[in-house]
């Protein structure tokens, strides 16, 4: 064994021997033992308690929690005192948490198909040669060693190292992302192992030829394995939305516990009965906890993902709508997400002055040279073939050429081939005769003897003509075109048109050249730009030539225009050998485009802006795209082109494959996380009122100004829909012009909370609690005095409290739309969800009153018309009060 | 001196390569191979394959010499005994292989010579046999060991020569219940301390590795599932071997950090060596 070998460097006898295989395939025994040693050759992680545990996971946030608890203190609390519907509350409270928890088990379900689509990437079953015989065998069975036999259209099973092939092409797209297709050989390399060409990859498909390959690599391990095994473990980041929904959960929650609690051993050490002390405990927690808003949330996020399903980007994940709203920076694809995809020839260039040329008989016979090496079809009106045969023919018939006359001229076509990297033809079209080669300007340079000129004339070349157009080539290709280089040789009459292509290739003219482009997609400078004025970091991450990834950078103004430095481009290469802090440099000095960048180059580059806290969007379409898209924050796949492992794997799915819909879909994001604000704001005013009677019960000789029954039909019922309604606010039209709002831009802030409970939260506490005891001493009631939960008194004081918070909400309704302006000025009526919210609130506060079936439910009762007016009076009051509030902040501001 | 306690194995068989590579690091240029006859293997299968490694450490100018016991009390002190103690004995062994109802470390002769502690012990999971002890991509994962890199060098030495990528790894631990609710400015300070390590035992590769060349790059995670990220990260870097200390910690822990070990040998994309050093 030479020093520091690996399989990809050994002859096809050594690798037999270090295998421990031999021509003849392992013995029965052998393969048991190393099945054993290795196990199944599977690439799915098999975890039996998986989704059970998932489930599990969704009961332990503090907000299930303590729905379960309280529905739990209900039960007893029934137990111990039936009659009190304190049942119906344990079942609603027990509902709530079930169905929140559900809700996101299924969510996690749904996002773990990628599993799904890697497995139709192997095959099920494989020939090998075991004990001397070809048999076919489950692929789960192959272990290291196995001597498999490939051929043509096969799926390769696993990591295996080829010991005989004959012109085995493989397509390792799955692996690379590169479409074209690869020669294999069997004789050793000196490459590292994932880049050498006498490996059969795991995953990737036989294109062509015959083969045998000793496997040894299986399951998890092989390539594909490694793959298979991130796009399975790599759990999708926390989104800003959960951090801060947790964040506010577990303040609200502790508020509400300690609260419970601290009232409940009050309420113990002044003498109150056990049953007092848990219905106000219960109470306080109830009362604390807007159990309306996390499904709220979710009703919200689930309309805008359907927003943007119109905008074409269809989301898979809720959470992901408004991670794409908090994205600091967008990694993006160039070809098809950037560009059209859809090769177009813009220029045709002279070799030597690199003019366009302008004579159209010299342009007529530049195409029709370029069509004779070209293979394309005409099917049902429309060009099928290689896309850049598919750009000559459409350009050739755009400047008049009659497609059909000149294709029924070409008598041989010799394929364009992988290692000569260019394509040829001869046309025959009675007299004119030639032979012509379309490919790189690198591989027809040696054979090029002169240059097309204008009016017909030639140029006989040497070195300093030919360095010369090498130059032509170089200044084209800065321009961030392709260059294709078309050389001819007219044919004379007796000349053999069978020979080969060897023989034919010799002393060619060069026509010119084709300069090729993927045009930009129309609408992605507007949106690059809108990007940067919020804030937004454009990266472009592509496979392509440096040169060319500038040059679109520069068009779609990811890069300025007149930048010349190259600092803003960081090519594969150099990307490989740098270490995470050295990118992290490299990104904040401003590099804005990876060019010749791998699959497995974008996680570096993620991790790296990772580390740099960002919230970070990653486009992706092939396979291997698959654990970036996965470990962005949001991962963004390409419906049209994209695979089926980027689509299960992705976040969100771009319809359109287009730039432009992903920076709607970021001002979607934004836009929800402001309504989410706005209707959180909301929700936690009506905790105010609701608090405040259970604290004044408990330190005064008074009746309880509210049930936990009436609680719950503020929380879950009536408050639901206006708050639904602020989530479909539109976007502020300065909702793009402000930069991200970070990893920490809460959605619980501290000047939230005291606006909530301490300004408008009071003010309705105090407005219902005035005319709740004004019923009472009205009706009688002397301070001090116990009346029964059937008093008719009583029903009418808790239902006008009731009634009066519910009014009060449609002025908080309308102030909580726009941060300083009224909420009155703009379009008030025309989120019609906001009109059904008012419509809803009004009706309830009449219903709870004088309609008694509701009032039988709700333990409420009629007032006079005069009190009832009073109530009214609560909307301008709070509405009135919080504008003023506006105007004085914004003169401060 | 490189010891390589070999049970005739297939593992076992895979294990020699990267003995007979740490071997040629050595000034004796010599290996020596222990076997304790426990019957597990024939006397001529284990002949034919102590030749075809003595043949493959021909190819690299090392001397085989093979010690073949009888059991004594058992394996464990057959080995004990045979191995002289001490840091100049380097100890090269293979995990078991497995069965549904046998781990692949726990209760093995491999996980005993760990924890006796008598001199360096490297246990070795193969399962890309086609790397033949070569695997030049290398993942270190570290516990944040206050002597830093000094047990991991031991071994880290023999990779040396042909390794092209280190990739170090640090993971902060969180528990499960916290990590949900983690802070980002205490993910920050964790990161922060994760780093300081990291970078202390960068210094310390730097320092005593020599002529040698190669890329050196360090991760911080934060994490409340250690395995189940050092797994990420060695499939994400592509690592082709796995580096990672036993622990020398008490009992109870030792037994909490048994079953994540299994969990690790089983569910590992590369190779993997689990040492203790002196």
């Amino acid at each position: 064994m030479t020093r520091g070998r690996q399989i990809q460097e050994l002859s096809p006898g050594e690798v037999f021997q270090f295998l421990g295989s031999r021509p003849q395939g392992l013995h029965a025994q052998e393969v048991e033992e190393r099945l054993r040693e290795v196990g199944r050759n599977t690439v799915e992680m098999r975890d039996r308690w998986k989704w059970l545990r998932s489930l599990v996971k969704q009961f332990t946030n503090f907000f299930t929690i303590l729905l379960i608890v309280s529905s739990l203190i209900c039960f007893i609390a029934d137990h111990i005192q039936p009659g009190e519907s304190m049942n119906v509350l344990g079942w609603a409270l027990l509902a709530v948490s079930l169905l929140n928890a559900l809700f996101s088990f299924i969510q996690e379900f749904r996002a773990e198909r990628a599993m799904e689509a890697l497995k139709k990437f192997l095959p099920q079953k494989v020939l090998v040669n075991r004990s001397g015989r070809n048999e076919q065998v489950l692929a789960e069975e192959l272990v290291p060693g196995d001597l498999l036999i490939l051929t043509e259209g096969d799926r390769i099973p696993a990591d295996s190292r080829l010991v005989r092939c004959e012109e085995l092409v493989v397509n390792n797209a799955p692996l690379t992302g590169e479409s074209e297709p690869v020669l294999l050989t069997d004789q050793p390399v000196s490459k590292r192992l994932n880049e050498s060409n006498n490996i059969a990859f795991a995953g990737c498909s036989i294109l062509k030829g015959t083969g045998e390959a000793v496997v040894f690599a299986t399951g998890l391990r092989t390539e594909f394995g490694k793959v298979a095994h991130l796009s399975q473990a790599l759990r999708r980041t926390v989104s800003p939305l959960e951090r801060e929904t947790a964040h506010m959960v577990r303040v609200l929650t502790l508020i509400a516990v300690s609260m419970g609690f601290s009232f409940f051993l009050y309420g113990v050490i002044s003498g109150r009965s056990l049953w007092v002390n848990l219905v106000f405990m219960m109470g306080i927690i109830v009362a604390n906890v807007p159990e309306g808003l996390l499904p709220t949330f979710t009703l919200s996020l689930a309309i805008a993902s359907l927003r943007m399903a119109k905008k074409n980007a269809l989301v898979k994940g809720l959470n992901a709508v408004e991670a794409l709203g908090a994205v600091q920076t967008i990694c993006t694809d160039k070809t098809g997400t950037l560009t059209l995809n859809q090769l177009t020839i813009t220029h045709l260039a002279d070799p030597l002055s690199g003019n366009d040329v302008a004579d159209v008989k010299r342009r007529h016979l530049l195409f029709e040279q370029a069509l004779c090496a070209s293979s394309v079809r005409m099917t049902e009106g429309a060009f099928s073939g290689d896309p850049l045969d598919v750009a000559v023919a459409r350009e050739y018939r755009d400047e008049g050429g009659d497609f059909n006359t000149s294709v029924a001229g070409i008598k041989k076509h010799f394929a364009f081939d992988l290692e000569k990297r260019r394509a040829a033809g001869v046309f025959v079209d009675g007299t004119r005769r030639f032979f012509a080669v379309k490919g790189a300007w690198e591989a027809l340079r040696p054979f090029v003897s002169a240059l097309e000129r204008d009016n017909s004339t030639r140029l006989d070349v040497n070195e300093s003509i030919l360095e010369k157009v090498d130059e032509t080539v170089h200044a084209l290709a800065a321009g961030g075109l392709r260059v294709i280089a078309v050389a001819f040789r007219p044919l004379s009459a007796g000349e053999d048109l069978e020979a080969d292509q060897d023989d034919l290739e010799k002393g060619l003219t060069l026509a010119g050249f084709l300069g090729v482009e993927d045009p930009l997609r129309k609408d992605v400078p507007a949106a690059v730009a809108k990007c940067h004025r919020a804030g937004i970091e454009v990266l472009m991450v592509t496979g392509d030539h440096p040169d060319t990834a500038l040059s679109v950078a520069k068009k779609c103004g990811l890069v300025a225009p007149d930048d010349s430095t190259g600092h803003q481009v960081l090519p594969g290469d150099l990307l490989e050998r740098m270490k995470e802090e050295e990118l992290i440099l490299r990104l904040e000095e401003g590099v804005r485009v990876f060019a010749r960048t791998t699959p497995e180059q974008k996680m570096k580059i993620i991790s790296a802006l990772k580390s740099m806290e960002k919230v970070v969007a990653m486009t992706g379409d092939g396979v291997n795209d698959a654990p970036a898209l996965k470990a962005a924050d949001v991962g963004i796949a390409m419906g049209r082109q994209g695979t089926d492992v980027a689509r299960a794997a992705a976040q969100i799915i771009l319809l359109d494959d287009n730039f432009a819909s992903i920076v709607s879909g970021v001002e979607e994001g934004r836009t929800i996380f402001s309504n989410i604000r706005k209707f959180t704001n909301y929700v936690l005013v009506s905790n105010g009122p609701e608090i405040l009677p259970y604290l004044i019960y408990i330190l005064l000789p008074v009746p309880l100004a509210l049930t936990v029954i009436q609680i719950l039909s503020i929380d879950l019922g009536t408050d639901i829909i206006p708050s639904m309604a602020l989530g479909q606010e539109p976007p502020a039209p300065e909702i793009m012009e402000r930069p991200p709002r970070g990893q920490e831009g809460g959605l619980l802030t501290p000047s939230l909370i005291i606006h909530s409970y301490l300004f408008l939260g009071l003010l309705e506490a105090f407005w219902s609690m005035t005319l709740f005891f004004a019923v009472l001493i009205h009706g009688g009631w002397k301070f001090g005095q116990d009346l029964g939960t059937a008093d008719p008194l009583y029903r009418s004081a808790t239902g006008i409290a009731l009634s009066t918070i519910l009014l009060m909400q449609i002025g908080n309704l309308a102030g909580r739309r726009f941060a300083f302006r009224s909420g009155l000025d703009s379009g008030l009526w025309k989120n019609k969800l906001l009109f059904v919210g008012i419509l809803i609130q009004v009706i309830f506060s009449w219903a709870v009153l004088y309609w008694p079936p509701l009032g039988k439910i709700l333990w409420t009762g009629p007032v006079s018309p005069g009190i009832y007016l009073a109530a009214w009076f609560g909307i301008p009051l709070i509405f009135g009060l919080d504008y003023l509030r506006k105007r004085i902040k914004r003169g401060v501001e | 001196m490189i010891y390589f306690a070999y049970d005739g194995s297939l593992n076992g068989d895979w294990v020699s390569r990267y003995a007979i590579r740490f071997a040629s690091h050595t000034e004796e240029r010599k290996l020596i191979l222990v076997h304790i006859r426990d019957q597990s293997v024939s006397a001529e299968v284990l002949e034919e394959k102590i030749d075809r490694i003595n043949r493959e450490c021909g190819d690299f100018g090392i001397r085989l010499s093979s010690d073949i016991r009888p059991v004594e009390k058992n394996v464990t002190d057959s080995l004990l005994n045979a191995i002289p103690a001490g840091p100049d004995s380097v100890v090269v062994c293979g995990t078991r292989i497995h069965s549904p109802k046998k781990a692949y470390l726990a209760g093995t002769i491999s996980e005993n010579l760990l924890r006796r502690g008598r001199f360096p012990v490297l246990a070795l999971r193969v399962v890309q046999p086609g790397l033949l002890g070569n695997p030049r991509d290398l993942l270190v994962a570290l516990a944040g060991h206050p002597r830093g890199f000094a047990a991991a060098w031991t071994f880290f030495q023999f990779f040396l020569r042909d390794v092209e990528k280190v990739h170090l790894l640090r993971v902060m631990p969180v528990s499960l219940f916290r990590f949900p609710y983690l802070s980002l400015k205490k993910t920050r300070s964790l990161r922060r301390d994760g780093a300081r390590y990291l970078s202390q035992v960068a210094e310390e590769i730097y320092s005593a590795r020599g002529a040698f060349e190669f890329h050196l790059d360090t991760h911080i995670v934060v994490a409340e599932d250690w395995v189940g990220e050092i797994l990420t990260q060695a499939s994400k870097l592509k690592s082709r071997f796995l580096l990672l200390g036993a622990t020398e910690q008490p009992w109870l822990r030792r037994l909490v950090r048994r079953g994540q070990l299994e969990r690790l040998l089983g569910q590992v994309p590369c190779d993997a060596g689990i040492y203790r050093g002196l």
